[in-house]
């Protein structure tokens, strides 16, 4: 089991991570997902004291590994890690790649380590490539090479930090079935990756990592169809984001079409998904600020899917609570109605009295 | 067109006894003749001044050289017109080299006598013996037995009485009589035996150290030695630094020049088979220089030896250990890495086994390995740096130890690197060694020039030594490669467990 308690990073005055809490149990298999630079492939190396952190604590089983008499070689020993760019021994065969954490390290028997070697290698799909040297291999065979290796140790817990981020699409298989089997025979890992295909199958907890700290956990169910946080939300549907405030008449309406169609093509709206979404902005304006007598504020958040190709829309506005039939709305309401494909209006949360969700799609 | 065939014939008729006669050969033959020219004179020697004080030579232009025997050397080979030594010298040089001759005026009169520290007692003490030993006529006496040296019959006298102290005398032993070396390599001479008989009469013993010319005065003045003799003429415009006895033989400084033609070197080279056989097989020459060359690969592979252990330890230190020692240990290295190697050499000599006597050798050693362990210890840093940084935090994640590391993972994979630097260093410290014969280590290079100066003849020997080292650096180079083919990749299965099995890795 790895506990890690109250973990900050700090290199000089930049804050990497902090208040970092939580739990790896045995058999775990933690996804670490969060933008690029969050401090996720850190807080990975944290763990394995590759960093070491400002302050905190990580246990390993009863150990605090983060002590200064602690022996972090022999806390590294029984953590293994696999790294997003293999970084196995060039001048050393693959077998001999395998073993020599075992030999050196360990202080096994040369023919044990061998033979469990070649036994580990066999697992992997690599055993006919034994004694060939990491430059004879494609990425993925290395990948898979670095991972017998790791594996080689009997490491506690498996760290894998972005392990196929620098293999091409082809042979990126190759690897995750490697990581699906360590899943299924009960390794604990912890594994840092952009794939959330791979995090979604083999994983049964997903960290998002992000704004200097685990921002939302969960299972993967929890945080790939209901994160119950809009930024979560947002990163794992690789969503686009657009907000406008609107809080005067006087607001400049030219510029944020600008800004709306701007947003769009940096994209990839489709022009007809764009024309709809300006037709309806417009039409909310109309209904929601200029036409009232009284002065109110509409705050409006727009979220494009790229893979799904549409658009959610959230507007939350102040103002009279909204009555389709009122004649105010009498020519906006059903235009705005037409150009989307989907609205409903639901109680909003104060300031705002009124929210519409709605979805534009690509006829 | 036959006029013009017959003007042609003509002209060259003409020409042809123009051509066929030579230059006719200027003799220099007195002192005005060589104003404006280039005179030789050793660096530290009396003749400068002279030079200075003669009106006939005002415009005449100093060539420094090491010693009168690479005077005769360039003097022959036409890099300059003259060189200045002592009237006695100067006519053993001619009966040993022909193609010289003295000219008849001399530079200056001046007379032999032995330096001491300004202020030095013993040079009173030394002159009222050598008066002594003038009027009982040993100093004749001495002097006739070593006009007809003898080698292997004529010795220096033993010192068989105790003394009450001893003294250190410095001298190079390149002085025809006065003072210069027999077939075992011993200090022989006129002033040797002077010097002893004045000892014996004070009561003091002696322990005669050799140096190269130029440093005699300044160990006398800086008062590493008690006295300097070899030929040395008393000079008053140094009398503030350095004093000297009562003379003990009178001493005219004369120029010598180059036999016939003033316009560049003459061809009075020997037959080549006379110029082997003296310098290799005269007085068992070749058993001199093969000396020499024994102790100059000794003296290397201890180096080599010493500057891996002591390069090892350096780098270990900062590599392990890190914090102000090795940073301090960098930063004097860096200093000697920015001098050149000779002043080095020097001021281990010099300063830092001052007053060690007989430390030549071990001065050598000391400062070449301290010289050479800082560039062994900056090629294992070299190496680990070459390491990738992405393995490193492999090894790192492994739980290898640094020193693990280093020697499983980091060393093998730069093993290439590590021993073309290490050539670099053997080759460089072959070269180098010859440096050693400045602080009187009797290396190869030492030999040949002792060989040389006796045999008067620069070439045989300097090629020999320049064969010679050229022969250990290739033979060094490759056995290096040897060691470098020989770790190269294995590709076989075979190979490759048999290297896990039996720890070959």
């Amino acid at each position: 089991m790895l506990k890690i308690e109250n973990l900050k990073l700090q290199f000089g005055k930049k804050l990497i991570f902090h208040d970092v809490n939580t739990v790896i149990n045995d058999g775990d298999v933690v996804g670490i997902i969060g933008p690029s630079g969050c401090g996720k492939s850190t807080f990975l190396r944290a763990m394995m004291m590759l960093e070491h952190p400002t302050s905190g604590h990580i246990y390993l089983g009863d150990e605090d590994i983060t002590s200064w008499t602690s022996d972090h070689n022999e806390a590294r020993e029984r953590i293994g890690m696999v790294f997003q760019d293999f970084n196995l021994f060039k001048h050393l065969s693959i077998i001999e790649n395998v073993v020599s954490g075992m030999i050196h390290v360990q202080g096994m028997d040369r023919q044990e380590a061998y033979d469990e070697g070649m036994k580990i290698l066999k697992e992997v799909g690599l055993i006919d490539k034994a004694f060939m040297y990491p430059s004879d291999l494609s990425g993925g065979q290395q990948q898979r090479a670095a991972i017998a290796r790791t594996l080689a140790m009997k490491p506690e817990i498996v760290l894998l930090d972005e392990p196929t981020s620098a293999l091409d699409p082809l042979v990126r298989g190759e690897v995750e079935s490697v990581i699906r089997m360590m899943a299924a025979s009960g390794h604990t890992m912890v594994i840092v990756s952009h794939e959330m295909e791979l995090i979604k199958q083999v994983c049964n907890r997903v960290i998002f990592f992000n704004d200097g700290g685990i921002f939302e956990e969960g299972t993967p169910k929890e945080i790939f169809e209901n994160a119950s946080k809009d930024e979560t939300r947002r990163f794992v549907h690789a969503l686009k984001v657009l907000e406008l405030n609107v809080d005067s008449k006087d607001f400049d309406f030219i510029g944020s079409q600008t800004q709306i169609t701007e947003f769009c093509y940096k994209n990839g709206v489709s022009k007809a998904l764009l024309d709809r979404l300006l037709a309806i902005q417009e039409e909310l304006f109309q209904m929601v600020i200029i036409q009232p007598h009284e002065q109110n504020s509409m705050h409006m958040v727009f979220e494009y899917n790229q893979k799904e190709k549409e658009l959610f829309g959230s507007v939350e506005f102040t103002g009279e609570p909204f009555d389709e039939d009122d004649p105010m709305y009498f020519v906006s309401w059903p235009i705005i109605k037409m150009r989307s494909t989907s609205i409903e209006t639901l109680p909003a949360e104060a300031p705002y009295t009124n929210l519409f969700k709605m979805t534009i799609k690509d006829k | 067109m036959k006029k013009k065939i017959l003007a042609a014939i003509l002209l060259i008729a003409l020409c042809l006894p123009m051509a066929a006669c030579k230059k006719a050969d200027k003799q220099y033959k007195k002192i005005s003749d060589l104003n404006g020219k280039y005179i030789g004179m050793t660096m530290g020697s009396t003749y400068i001044n002279q030079l200075a004080e003669n009106d006939k030579l005002s415009d005449a232009q100093v060539s420094y050289i090491m010693s009168e025997n690479d005077g005769i050397a360039m003097l022959l080979a036409g890099k300059i017109d003259a060189f200045a030594t002592e009237r006695l010298k100067a006519e053993n040089y001619i009966r040993k080299q022909p193609g010289m001759v003295i000219l008849d005026e001399p530079l200056a009169s001046a007379s032999y006598s032995f330096a001491f520290k300004s202020g030095n007692f013993l040079k009173e003490e030394f002159s009222e013996a050598i008066v002594e030993l003038k009027k009982d006529g040993t100093i004749d006496e001495l002097f006739d037995k070593w006009m007809n040296y003898v080698p292997g019959e004529t010795t220096t006298i033993s010192q068989t009485w105790r003394g009450t102290k001893t003294l250190t005398c410095v001298c190079e032993p390149s002085v025809d009589v006065l003072c210069f070396t027999n077939e075992n390599d011993y200090v022989i001479g006129f002033d040797i035996d002077v010097i002893l008989s004045v000892a014996q009469k004070l009561g003091y013993r002696v322990s005669f150290e050799r140096k190269v010319y130029s440093e005699l005065l300044p160990m006398v003045s800086g008062a590493y030695a008690d006295l300097a003799c070899s030929g040395i003429i008393a000079d008053t415009s140094r009398s503030s630094f350095v004093e000297y006895c009562e003379e003990y033989l009178p001493a005219d400084s004369v120029l010598v020049v180059r036999e016939g033609s003033q316009n560049g070197a003459k061809n009075v080279l020997r037959s080549r088979k006379d110029r082997l056989s003296r310098a290799f097989l005269d007085e068992d020459r070749w058993v001199r220089l093969g000396k020499g060359t024994l102790t100059t690969i000794g003296f290397c592979i201890i180096v080599m030896l010493g500057s891996l252990i002591v390069g090892w330890l350096f780098f270990i230190l900062n590599y392990q250990i890190g914090g102000f020692l090795p940073k301090l240990i960098g930063a004097i290295g860096a200093f000697i890495d920015l001098i050149p190697a000779l002043t080095w050499i020097f001021i281990v000599y010099y300063i830092v086994f001052a007053g060690v006597s007989r430390s030549n050798y071990i001065a050598g050693l000391v400062a070449f390995i301290i010289m050479n362990s800082f560039g062994v210890s900056g090629i294992l840093s070299g190496c680990v740096a070459s390491v990738s940084a992405g393995e490193k935090e492999a090894a790192k994640s492994m739980g290898y130890t640094k020193l693990t590391a280093l020697k499983k993972i980091y060393l093998p994979q730069t093993k290439s690197q590590l021993l073309d630097g290490l050539k670099g260093v053997t080759i460089g410290t072959i070269k180098m060694s010859s440096l050693i014969e400045l602080i009187a280590v009797n290396d190869l290079q030492a030999m040949a020039d002792a060989v040389r100066a006796e045999t008067a003849d620069p070439y045989i020997t300097l090629v020999f030594a320049a064969l010679v080292y050229a022969i250990l650096v290739y033979i060094s180079s490759k056995l290096i490669n040897k060691i470098d083919a020989s770790t190269s990749i294995v590709r076989s299965e075979e190979e490759i467990k048999n290297r896990i099995l039996k720890g070959g890795f």
